[in-house]
C-alpha cells in the first residue's frame, strides 16, 4: 500500500488518513466519517479512495474509537477492493438506469393525471374570465363615453355659472369651485381607469433596460432630483433586466408622485428608498407544491409618508387624493403583471409604505 | 402538512429568546449534541432534519422544491411560522449558512442575528474565485456518496420487509445517525456543493459571525474571509478548532464564540 501511495515508513508516521485521500474522499470523511466516529464510536464498511502514485486507490474500511490509558485511539482497517469496485460500479449504473426509466415513468404518469386535472380547471376558469371580459368590457365602455360625458357638461355649466353671475355670494363661489375640481378629479380617475384598461390587451414592448438610469432619469423628469425637501436613494450600480421601458418608467413616475403627494409634513424631509438586486424565487405563485427555481429583480420601495392605509378619518378628509392612489396602484401592479411578475403593498399608518416588486430577469 | 413532523423539530427550553441549529450537509440534528446544552438554560432551542435528512418524513421530499438552496431555506421559514417564531438567532452549520442567508434575506424581520459555522459561498472554482474544489473533485465525492451504504437497510429495510406491524424487527437494524436516502442525500450533495451565493452576500445587514476553522478542507481560510468582506455587518473569528465540524471536535471553543458574539449583540 505504500508502494502504491509513494510514501516511506517514517513519512507517514504521524500524518492524517485524510492526508491521502482525493478531495472528494476528503469531503466525505469530514462530513459524514468523522462525525459517525465521534457520534457513534464505531463505523463500519466506508467506502474511501486514496490517491495513489499513478492510480486511485479504492478502499474498504472499519473504524472502532476506543478509550485508552493514553487517551483515545482511532483504530482503522480494511482493504483494496479494486476489482470488485469496478464490477460494483458497472452494477451501480444499471441500478441507477432502472431507477432513472422507473422514475420517469412515474413522473410521467403523474404529469398526465395533474395535466388532465389542470386542463379542467382550465377550461371552466377560461369561461368564467371569457364571460367576466364581456361584461368588462360593457361597462369601460359606459364609463369611457356614457359618464364623461355628464361630467363634462357639469364642469362646463359649473364654470359657466361663475362667470356668468358675477354678484354670487362667496360661500356659493367656494362651493361651486370645489363641485368644479372634484368632477375634474373625477374625470382624471376615469382616465387612468381607462389607460388602465388599456393596457390588458397593450402587447409590450420586451428591450434590455437598465434599471438604474431609469430610476435616475425618471426623478430628473418629475424634478424631484435638486429638491432640498426630497432625500431619495436608489442603486449605484447598473442592475439589467428585461421589460417595457415606458410602462416601467410609468411605474415609477406613479410611485414617486404619491410618495409625494402622501408626504408626511411632520418629517423634516421626504425620504425614498429604492432597493434592487438579483433574487432566485419559485416561479409558481399560485400553484402549491409546485417548483421552479428562476431569476428575478427584487425591487423594494419605500417612503416615510402617510402610508396609504390610513384610518378613516385621514381617508375622509382627502378623499380624492386617496382614491387617485389607489388606482395608480392598480396600475402599477398591473404593469409588473404583465411582465409576469408580482407586486405586494405593506403599508403601516404614519410610517410610509412599502412595496415588493419581483420582475422576471428575462422575459418570456 | 404537519411541519413539526416533517422536519422532525425539536424544542427545548422556554426562554423568550431563540436559536435555531441547522444541521449541514450530511447528518442530522444529532451533531448539534454537545453545543447546545450551554445554550439551554437562556434560550428556547430549536432543532430540526431538513426534509430529506435525518428522521424528517422523506415522502415529502420534492425534487423540484430542494433543486435550490431556496427550498432549504424555506424548510427555515416553515418552521418559523408554524412556532410563530421572531428575532430569531440562526446558527448554521455548512451549506446551512447559505441557506439561513437566503432565509434572512426572504423575511429579514423574522432573524435578528446569524452565525454561520465553516460556511463558503461558492464550492467551486471560477475565475477570479477560490472556491477550493473543482469539477473533477466533486464528480469524486459523487462517487464516494454513491458507494457508502450508511443506514441504507434503514430506508429499504420496510419495504421489502414489509413489517410496519412490527416495528421491532425495524429496531434490530443498525442506528445510524447519519442514516440517509442515498438518492436524496446526493441530490442534497450537488445542489449545496455546485450553489453560488456569491451575489446574495451584499443583500443581508443583519449581524453575523463568521466562524473559520484552521485547516478546513471544505471550506478554507479565503472562502470564510470572501464572506466577511462582502458581509459588511459581519464579525470574524478565526477558530484553534481543525476540520469542518467544530461543534463536534471543538465544542466549547464553538459554544464560548458563540456567546460572545451574543453578549455583543444583547449591550448594542
Amino acid at each position: 500500500m505504500r508502494m502504491k501511495l509513494n510514501v516511506e515508513k517514517d513519512q507517514a508516521i504521524g500524518q492524517s488518513l485524510e492526508h491521502y485521500l482525493t478531495v472528494g474522499s476528503k469531503i466525505f470523511y469530514q462530513t459524514h466519517l468523522n462525525p459517525l466516529i465521534k457520534m457513534q464510536n464505531s463505523v463500519r464498511e466506508i467506502y474511501l479512495v486514496f490517491q495513489g502514485k499513478n492510480a486511485q486507490i479504492p478502499v474498504l474500511l472499519n473504524f472502532e474509537r476506543i478509550q485508552t490509558s493514553k487517551g483515545e485511539e482511532i483504530h482503522c482497517g480494511g482493504m483494496e477492493i479494486s476489482k470488485r469496485n469496478k464490477y460494483e460500479k458497472e452494477l451501480l449504473i444499471a441500478k441507477q438506469a432502472a431507477e432513472k426509466a422507473l422514475e420517469e415513468n412515474a413522473e410521467l404518469i403523474k404529469a398526465k393525471n395533474e395535466l388532465v386535472h389542470h386542463q379542467k380547471t382550465l377550461e371552466a376558469k377560461y369561461r368564467e374570465v371569457k364571460s367576466l371580459k364581456v361584461q368588462q368590457q360593457e361597462v369601460f365602455k359606459l364609463i369611457a363615453h356614457d359618464l364623461q360625458e355628464p361630467l363634462r357638461k357639469s364642469i362646463f355649466m359649473t364654470s359657466y355659472i361663475l362667470s356668468k353671475h358675477n354678484d354670487l355670494p362667496n360661500d356659493i363661489v367656494e362651493s361651486l369651485s370645489k363641485i368644479g375640481s372634484y368632477n375634474a378629479d373625477m374625470s382624471e380617475m376615469l382616465q387612468t381607469l381607462l389607460r388602465f384598461k388599456e393596457l390588458e390587451d397593450k402587447a409590450l414592448v420586451i428591450k434590455d433596460i437598465e434599471l438604474t438610469q431609469l430610476i435616475r432619469d425618471t426623478i430628473i423628469e418629475l424634478q424631484m432630483h435638486n429638491n432640498q425637501d426630497i432625500e431619495i436613494t436608489y442603486p449605484l450600480k447598473p442592475i439589467n433586466l428585461q421589460g417595457d421601458e415606458t410602462l416601467i418608467k410609468r411605474l415609477f413616475k406613479v410611485l414617486l408622485r404619491n410618495s409625494q403627494k402622501d408626504q408626511n409634513h411632520e418629517n423634516d424631509k421626504l425620504i425614498i428608498e429604492i432597493l434592487a438586486n438579483e433574487s432566485i424565487q419559485n416561479s409558481y405563485v399560485e400553484i402549491s407544491d409546485k417548483y421552479h427555481y428562476d431569476k428575478y429583480i427584487k425591487i423594494t420601495y419605500c417612503d416615510n409618508g402617510y402610508g396609504f392605509n390610513n384610518s378613516l378619518k385621514k381617508i375622509i378628509n382627502k378623499t380624492d387624493l386617496f382614491n387617485k392612489v389607489n388606482i395608480g396602484l392598480a396600475y402599477c401592479k398591473q404593469i409588473i403583471e404583465k411582465h409576469s411578475g408580482i407586486m405586494e403593498a405593506k403599508s403601516v399608518e404614519g410610517k410610509g409604505v412599502y412595496y415588493k416588486i419581483l420582475i422576471p430577469f428575462k422575459s418570456t | 402538512m404537519d411541519i413539526i413532523k416533517r422536519n422532525n423539530v425539536t424544542v427545548k427550553g422556554n426562554s423568550q429568546k431563540t436559536i435555531i441549529f441547522a444541521h449541514g450537509f450530511g447528518c442530522d440534528q444529532n451533531m448539534w449534541r454537545f453545543v447546545t446544552p450551554a445554550f439551554e438554560k437562556d434560550y428556547k432551542i430549536i432543532l430540526f432534519d431538513y426534509v430529506g435528512c435525518g428522521k424528517s418524513d422523506v415522502t415529502a421530499y420534492s425534487l423540484e422544491r430542494y433543486s435550490a438552496l431556496q427550498g432549504y431555506a424555506q424548510d427555515v421559514l416553515d418552521i418559523c411560522s408554524e412556532l410563530q417564531l421572531k428575532d430569531v438567532i440562526f446558527v448554521g452549520h455548512s451549506v446551512s449558512s447559505m441557506i439561513g442567508l437566503l432565509a434572512a434575506i426572504e423575511k429579514p424581520y423574522l432573524f435578528s442575528s446569524l452565525i454561520f459555522i465553516g460556511p463558503s459561498a461558492r464550492y467551486v472554482n471560477d475565475t477570479d474565485y477560490e472556491g477550493g474544489f473543482s469539477r473533477e473533485d466533486l464528480e469524486g465525492l459523487m462517487d464516494v456518496m454513491d458507494k457508502n451504504y450508511l443506514g441504507w437497510a434503514n430506508f429499504l429495510a420496510p419495504v421489502v420487509m414489509k413489517n410496519e406491524d412490527q416495528p421491532e424487527l425495524a429496531k434490530e437494524l443498525e442506528e445510524s445517525f447519519c442514516s440517509t436516502d442515498p438518492v436524496i442525500t446526493r441530490k442534497f450533495a450537488e445542489v449545496t456543493f455546485f450553489s453560488d451565493n456569491r451575489s446574495d452576500l451584499a443583500n443581508i445587514d443583519h449581524p453575523c459571525l463568521v466562524l473559520q476553522c484552521s485547516d478546513d478542507a471544505i471550506a478554507p481560510d479565503v472562502v470564510g474571509e470572501y464572506i466577511h468582506d462582502q458581509i459588511k455587518s459581519s464579525t470574524f473569528e478565526k477558530m484553534k478548532a481543525t476540520g469542518h465540524c467544530p461543534h463536534l471536535s471543538h465544542p466549547q471553543e464553538t459554544i464560548d464564540l458563540i456567546q460572545k458574539f451574543l453578549n455583543t449583540q444583547s449591550h448594542n
